[in-house]
């Protein structure tokens, strides 16, 4: 045992891990966050805590997974090397820790230039993989990344993302091995929509023994309007909707029920892969949504499961 | 003009070693002002290779050849010859060179012999000392036309910070403070007022910070 | 920003920067011998490439080795910091070494496909010259002498003590073994006619040289006991009495007077001297010449015109009138005497020796045009006489000269008569000398080193005999004295097509030959240039090279020398500063010269070790700051070998002893 605490012990126990995301606010009001919290709750095994997502300024997600943990809730404080160099890394890490974080996900981060900074300097002093391998340190070793001892090593159940739908293709599983590699405990995957990808993607993660030694959320995500899906799959950038999932959303009369239905089909059919511990639902300021997904879809969180059985 | 140095031989060899036929590139440009990947560089370092390749009993072939600009896809269309039947090729130039013989012979693996280092002056013969660092948006202007973003560690836009201390910076007394620097020159201008002006923040977004840089000259294309 | 002051130095762009100007010596020699190349020859202990270099132009490189007046030591530039180079005695050190190590120095066998035959007339230097190059362009010669041997006023003017028969006949011999035909003790005009010459060969050169002796129109010319010089140096040549007593009065202030003084000397045992019109100073004998002389104890006697000689039958003395001025406004010879300020010097004998002229008396009324004064009408670009195919060269047009002026003379009538024939030859292009040596470089930058002096027989002893006073200078001197010379010209060339404008070059000159301008422009002034090679080893583009020891010419003299593996050693120049004297060697004018590149290339060519000559920190040697470089090039190459995990050991530093004769620093 790492950390301790739901979401290893889930995943540690085989069951079905169930995640989802609660986004800071762009203000100072903790409210918003107890009353994301609140609709998560109970519906999830832990939820991402974002970290100036897209680039675009919000409360600090360490400040934000301390609120959520006194939801009860647990948090996946999201971390990227965007905005911070490794002596700030470290120091929020130990902060985070402190205040009793238990799940830190490693992302590079978006560019600033997709937010609302498009003049700040990025830092980028570490990307994904080195953090990660910098977070493991600290916890194992325990070591900072120069050497020197840590005193205290945080507690954490380290985490990555993974993205099927980038270029080059073959490259991907690899480099997600590059992260199993460097230290991760899980990964989320980017939002799925085109299942036969995401198949073969975690087919070349089997052969690589990916699947073996780290535990793999698929990720999925509501779409809310024919719109949103358009948008998606021409303009983001490692993003692959498919023409049926377009067509089906144009097609929709109730385009919100609609999407819902996609993604409880695509948790059913991603949750029959070899390899899947897990789903992690990405209803970005629609969380209420998250509920009503993991209803329709059958899906208990795993802690529930485990409670139960 | 950008300055690059050789990078540690023990670190060449690791990634020549094990080819046979080796083709050194040399760089007739900046890299053969700042003394270090010129004609001569290259030919010495090829040499170099040869007498190590034999010491170690490696055998295999070291040729060399320069170029007058690795950075011209005219000139390293040159080298097709050179670089016929090669394993390596292993440029002198500033590390605009190997990538751009990278692209150009796509069969070929090619190393950098060399680490870019900085756009530099030559403050005395074979001293180089930074002074740009191609931010894009440069504000010497303001600044009694001296870089504090190359030449300030903290790249301050305020300066200068706690750590001046007789003109020198706090990183090391060999380093320029430029703000003390830039201080003394608005002084002598009589426009130390000017430093009373709050400057920045800056827009990186010109810089790398806003990601990979290209240029195109507006007017005549052929 | 203070920082940024120290490094600019502003060069005055020089007015000219032409990498073809030759070194001033060259340039001087009425031949063109590539003195330069020779002398660096002669300082590496290479006789034989240095005999071969003369012999490139020079058909009598022994004879011009003793005699010449060479205005090449006139012009050389060593002479603005010290003295200058002895070029002419490393000439005969040259081909004395040949001898002494009994080189080859084998005759071409030319190839006369040409099948013309020229006739020259007259076996002087100038005739020599002509049939030697001729034969070199495939045309042979027969050369007719009115003396029973051939050397024209080489062997009939010029005396043993100076030119040793010997060493002529040797000269001779080898134009005879390229095929040359003599046909000595035939007189043209008398024993064969002009026209038949000129009907039986495809072109006649006339090389006659003045064979008489002007007179004096003054009382008691007449008298017994007056003589002339030619006739008194042909008897003396020839082993006969010339007929003179033991107090010996010789009129005239030439060369040709002091050899007759010089002669009359030995011949008569007695007391010699010289009256001449002109002051000290002014005296057209060579300064040497006259210190000869001196030296001999001959009494020289200035500024003092012959009146008239004294005598019953026989000669008693000779009356002198002071000469107020010898040329007139014009620089024309008009002397002017006082008449009444007479004076009268005692003696049995008198040699008139004031010039010669020709004898032009074979000359047929229907050959080639004689103006007023008996003298060829000349075309001098051509060395063309008035007739078709008939050629003049040497003394007989130019008046007297110098032996190597005649040989000139020679050399171009042959490339006038090929090109009569047909032949398809140019007249080689004039070349132009490099500027004068900088104030800042002769007086503070070049390294003083005192001329070998040429080991001389001592006066009152030479005076005994015929044999040669000058002894040759001994193969060490010579190679010292060789290794003075300041290359001029010879040093850093650059390419203005790879030059990067990095101005490495201008900032580690020690000379500041380099120049750049703002626009990038810029060059290696060759008169500044002292060849010392630093600005080659640290051109990073490798735009400069050096013309003499190029790299070019080390690499393969490095691979040549280690054609068998073993030791290099990278020595000096000067002699006797070798440190290692059993490996294979690369000399060269200064070690500075050596990159780490050269270094390691020896390496690569198989050196098992290599040695390196540097002179100590304290001494700048040869160049300014030069043995910085040496060191700073060695310690290069060691850092090289220790990457590479090879001993640095192999190569090796080694400090030269006391240099022989290399002088002082500079000053």
């Amino acid at each position: 045992m790492k950390s301790g605490f739901t979401l290893e012990r889930v995943l540690g126990a085989g069951a079905f891990a169930v995640t989802a995301e609660l986004g800071p606010p762009k203000g100072a009001d903790p409210q918003v966050i107890i009353d994301k919290a609140a609709l998560l709750k109970g519906h999830a095994d832990a939820v991402n805590i974002t970290d100036n997502q897209t680039a675009i300024v919000r409360m600090s997600s360490m400040a934000a997974a301390r609120l959520v943990i006194e939801q009860g809730l647990e948090p996946i404080m999201q971390m990227t090397c965007r905005d911070r160099n490794r002596l700030a890394m470290q120091a929020d890490i130990l902060g985070a820790a402190a205040l009793g974080v238990r799940n830190l996900l490693c992302l590079t981060g978006d560019h600033q230039s997709f937010g609302n900074h498009p003049k700040s300097k990025g830092v980028y002093d570490l990307d994904s993989v080195t953090l990660i391998k910098m977070v493991k340190d600290m916890r194992d070793v325990p070591a900072f990344e120069c050497g020197d001892e840590v005193e205290t090593p945080p507690e954490l159940f380290i985490g990555a993302a993974a993205n099927p739908y980038a270029d080059p293709f073959p490259f991907r599983a690899v480099r997600l091995a590059k992260k199993v590699e460097a230290g991760i405990d899980f990964v989320q995957t980017q939002i799925i929509y085109n299942v036969e990808k995401f198949e073969q993607f975690m087919e070349q993660c089997r052969e690589l023994g990916v699947t073996e030694r780290c535990r793999i959320l698929a990720g999925v995500a509501p779409l809310k309007s024919a719109g949103m899906a358009k948008y998606m799959k021409n303009r983001v950038a490692g993003m692959d909707v498919t023409d049926e999932v377009v067509e089906r959303m144009s097609a929709a009369d109730d385009a919100q029920d609609e999407g819902i239905d996609i993604c409880v089909e695509i948790i059913k059919r991603v949750r029959e892969v070899d390899g899947v511990a897990g789903v992690h639902i990405m209803a970005v300021e629609w969380e209420e949504a998250v509920a009503e997904i993991t209803s329709r879809a059958g899906l208990e969180p795993g802690h529930k499961v485990l409670q139960d059985g | 003009m950008i300055v690059a140095k050789p990078k540690p031989f023990r670190k060449i060899k690791q990634f020549t070693d094990p080819y046979e036929n080796i083709l050194v590139v040399g760089c007739n440009t900046c890299v053969a002002v700042c003394l270090t990947g010129g004609e001569k560089e290259a030919e010495q370092l090829a040499s170099k290779l040869r007498l190590h390749r034999r010491h170690q009993g490696l055998g295999g072939t070291v040729d060399t050849i320069t170029v007058l600009r690795q950075c011209e896809h005219e000139y390293i269309d040159e080298l097709k010859e050179a670089v016929e039947g090669r394993d390596l090729i292993l440029s002198t130039a500033c590390n605009i060179g190997p990538q751009a013989l990278a692209e150009r012979y796509e069969d070929v693996r090619v190393v950098p012999a060399m680490n870019t280092n900085m756009l530099g002056m030559v403050k005395e013969h074979q001293t180089w000392t930074e002074y740009c660092v191609a931010c894009g948006d440069c504000v010497i202007q303001y600044t009694g036309g001296l870089c504090p973003i190359a030449r300030c560690a903290k790249e301050l836009l305020n300066g200068p910070c706690g750590g001046s201390q007789d003109g020198r910076c706090e990183i090391s007394p060999d380093v320029e403070c430029v703000w003390q620097s830039i201080h003394d020159k608005m002084v002598r201008l009589g426009m130390a007022d000017d430093l009373k002006k709050i400057l920045g923040p800056r827009n990186w977004s010109w810089s790398k910070h806003g990601g990979p840089r290209t240029f195109s000259k507006e007017g005549f294309k052929p | 920003m203070s920082e940024n002051q120290s490094i600019t130095r502003s060069f005055a762009r020089p007015v000219s920067g032409d990498d073809n100007l030759r070194p001033p010596c060259e340039v001087a020699c009425p031949i063109h011998t590539d003195a330069q190349r020779y002398v660096q020859l002669v300082a590496e202990g290479r006789p034989a490439e240095a005999l071969v270099v003369i012999r490139e132009t020079n058909p009598l490189p022994q004879v011009i080795g003793r005699i010449c007046a060479h205005p090449c030591e006139e012009q050389c530039r060593r002479g603005q910091v010290d003295e200058a180079i002895a070029i002419c005695n490393l000439k005969r050190v040259a081909a004395d070494g040949v001898k002494a190590a009994g080189l080859a120095d084998t005759p071409p066998q030319p190839d006369y496909a040409t099948g013309k035959r020229v006739a020259i007339i007259g076996s002087g230097p100038s005739g020599l010259a002509a049939a030697h190059d001729l034969a070199l362009l495939g045309i042979r010669s027969v050369i007719f002498e009115k003396q029973p041997q051939a050397g024209g006023f080489l062997r009939t003017g010029i005396l043993e003590y100076r030119l040793p028969k010997a060493i002529l006949d040797e000269d001779i011999d080898y134009i005879t073994a390229m095929g040359v035909e003599f046909r000595t003790g035939v007189a043209v005009g008398s024993d064969i006619g002009f026209d038949e010459l000129a009907e039986e060969y495809d072109a006649v050169l006339i090389a006659v040289g003045l064979s008489l002796s002007r007179s004096l129109p003054i009382e008691g010319v007449d008298l017994e006991g007056v003589l002339l010089a030619v006739p008194f140096l042909e008897d003396v040549n020839a082993g006969r009495d010339p007929g003179i007593g033991r107090e010996i009065i010789v009129i005239g202030g030439g060369n040709v007077a002091i050899d007759v003084a010089r002669s009359a000397r030995r011949v008569s045992g007695g007391k010699v001297t010289m009256v001449c019109l002109e002051a000290d100073y002014e005296m057209p004998a060579h300064d040497w010449e006259i210190r000869d002389a001196r030296e001999e104890g001959i009494e020289i006697i200035c500024s003092q015109g012959p009146n008239r000689i004294i005598g019953g039958e026989r000669v008693e003395g000779l009356e002198l009138k002071k000469c107020e001025s010898v040329f007139d406004e014009q620089g024309r010879f008009a002397p002017s005497f006082c008449e009444t300020e007479l004076q009268t010097v005692t003696g049995d004998t008198v040699i008139i020796a004031i010039g010669q002229m020709s004898d032009m008396s074979f000359i047929p009324e229907a050959g080639p045009r004689l103006d007023e004064r008996g003298l060829l009408v000349f075309d001098w670009h051509r060395r063309a006489t008035t007739m078709d195919g008939v050629f003049a060269s040497g003394e007989v047009v130019t008046g007297p000269g110098a032996a190597v002026n005649a040989l000139a003379g020679g050399k171009r009538a042959a490339i006038s008569i090929a090109r009569y024939l047909g032949l398809d030859v140019d007249y080689p292009a004039e070349p132009e000398a490099i500027g004068e040596l900088p104030q800042h470089v002769r007086d503070y930058q070049v390294s003083q080193a005192p001329r070998r002096r040429m080991p001389a027989r001592d006066g009152a002893e030479r005076i005994k005999d015929f044999e040669e006073v000058e002894l040759g200078l001994a193969e060490v001197d010579g190679r010292c004295e060789a290794a003075r010379c300041l290359l001029c010209g010879s040093g850093a060339r650059y390419s203005q097509l790879k030059c990067v404008s990095c101005l490495t070059c201008v900032r580690v000159c020690p000379y500041g030959a380099p120049w750049a301008d703002k626009d990038g422009l810029g060059g290696i002034d060759p008169a500044v240039c002292q060849a010392c090679g630093i600005c080659y080893t640290q051109c990073p583009a490798r735009a400069i090279d050096l013309v003499v020891r190029s790299e070019a010419d080390i690499t393969s003299e490095i691979e040549a020398a280690l054609a068998d593996g073993g030791a290099l050693e990278f020595g000096c120049w000067f002699p006797q500063t070798r440190v290692a004297p059993d490996a294979a060697a690369v000399m060269l004018p200064c070690t500075a010269r050596l990159s780490p590149g050269l270094l390691l290339k020896a390496l690569e060519a198989g050196a098992d070790k290599v040695y390196v000559a540097v002179c100590s920190e304290d001494d700048d040697g040869r160049f300014i700051t030069g043995h910085r470089q040496t060191r700073a090039a060695v310690d290069e190459a060691r850092a090289v070998l220790e990457e590479i995990e090879m001993d640095p050991e192999l190569i090796q530093l080694s400090v030269v002893g006391e240099k022989k004769c290399a002088g002082g620093a500079a000053r």
